[in-house]
């Protein structure tokens, strides 16, 4: 925790912020909650937690919280619409998604 | 020796659950590679895949576990063709990473990212996979197609390594000493902007 970082120009995050781990991660993971308690994928998460809790949650890490947020910040993104074109031309491969 | 081709319905209810796992395939992939034009080609190319695999999908399983195997192995085709190495972007990352308004320690992710990308890349995907994903062990060793023990122990070493570089504030920069520096004087403006310059000391 104290060692002194080896790049010389890399201020370590938790000495550029006032960086409480524990407290300020706690109340972080609260407002994520709200903040992504809605959309379709959401209906996949409560299955997720459930593995979760079995075998991972004993000893998680601070971070561990960040890693969800990482992947939940994409899940929770609009889908581009590359997505929707390439979805509407599964069913029919002689529709071309330029047309529109 | 094949099953009969899927009907109309089959083929709907199909197409449906594909459609519902695309933002998990999204992650998966941007956790996997870094950059997010990257991560969606990959995405498209799996699920153009999986479409056209369907008869191989058992109805009732997990479409989201079928697919990121999908994903995968499009991964590891286009890592052994040398295509995303070298290929991190800072620029790009920073802004996926930039969490929404009002909320504290935005950086923090962004280092995260950073950390979890210097990652060797079947311990990023073993931690991406149980640590973000939440698949159970079981479910991460059938879809990296090695034993439990094996997904148990690359968590570990991946979580070691994360927590080593995060909390020591010590993470291996990618970009050439010019763009780090850079990047930490903009870090730096934000922060003072931000009213939180304060407590920087250099």
């Amino acid at each position: 925790m104290s060692r002194e970082p080896k790049t010389s120009h890399f201020v370590p995050i938790s000495r550029k912020l006032n960086y409480q781990p524990s407290t300020s991660g706690n109340r972080r993971n609260m407002e994520l909650q709200s903040h992504f308690g809605k959309g379709p994928a959401n209906s996949m998460k409560s299955e997720i937690s459930n593995k979760r809790a079995k075998d991972a949650a004993k000893k998680s890490p601070e971070w561990a919280n960040g890693l969800r947020q990482l992947y939940n910040s994409v899940v929770d993104e609009p889908l581009p619409d590359s997505f929707k074109d390439l979805l509407s031309q599964l069913d029919d491969p002689s529709q071309s998604g330029e047309d529109q | 020796m094949s099953r009969p081709e899927r009907t109309a319905a089959e083929k709907a209810a199909f197409k449906r659950e594909l459609t519902e796992v695309i933002p998990h395939l999204r992650a998966f992939a941007r956790g996997l590679c870094g950059r997010p034009d990257m991560a969606d080609d990959l995405v498209q190319e799996a699920m153009l895949k999986a479409w056209a695999a369907q008869d191989r999908f058992e109805p009732g399983t997990s479409m989201r576990a079928w697919t990121f195997v999908i994903l995968r192995n499009a991964y590891l085709t286009d890592m052994r063709r040398n295509r995303f190495r070298g290929e991190y972007d800072e620029g790009v990352a920073e802004r996926i990473l930039t969490a929404p308004a009002g909320q504290e320690e935005p950086i923090h992710l962004s280092d995260m990212h950073r950390a979890l990308l210097t990652l060797p890349p079947e311990r990023r995907e073993a931690l991406l996979l149980v640590g973000a994903g939440g698949f159970s062990y079981e479910e991460a060793a059938s879809i990296c197609g090695c034993a439990v023990g094996t997904i148990k122990s690359r968590v570990g070493r991946a979580r070691a390594a994360l927590s080593s570089m995060l909390e020591d504030g010590d993470i291996p920069q990618r970009s050439t000493d010019d763009a780090s520096a850079h990047r930490a004087i903009l870090e730096e403006l934000d922060e003072v902007s931000a009213g939180r310059g304060v407590s920087v000391r250099v």
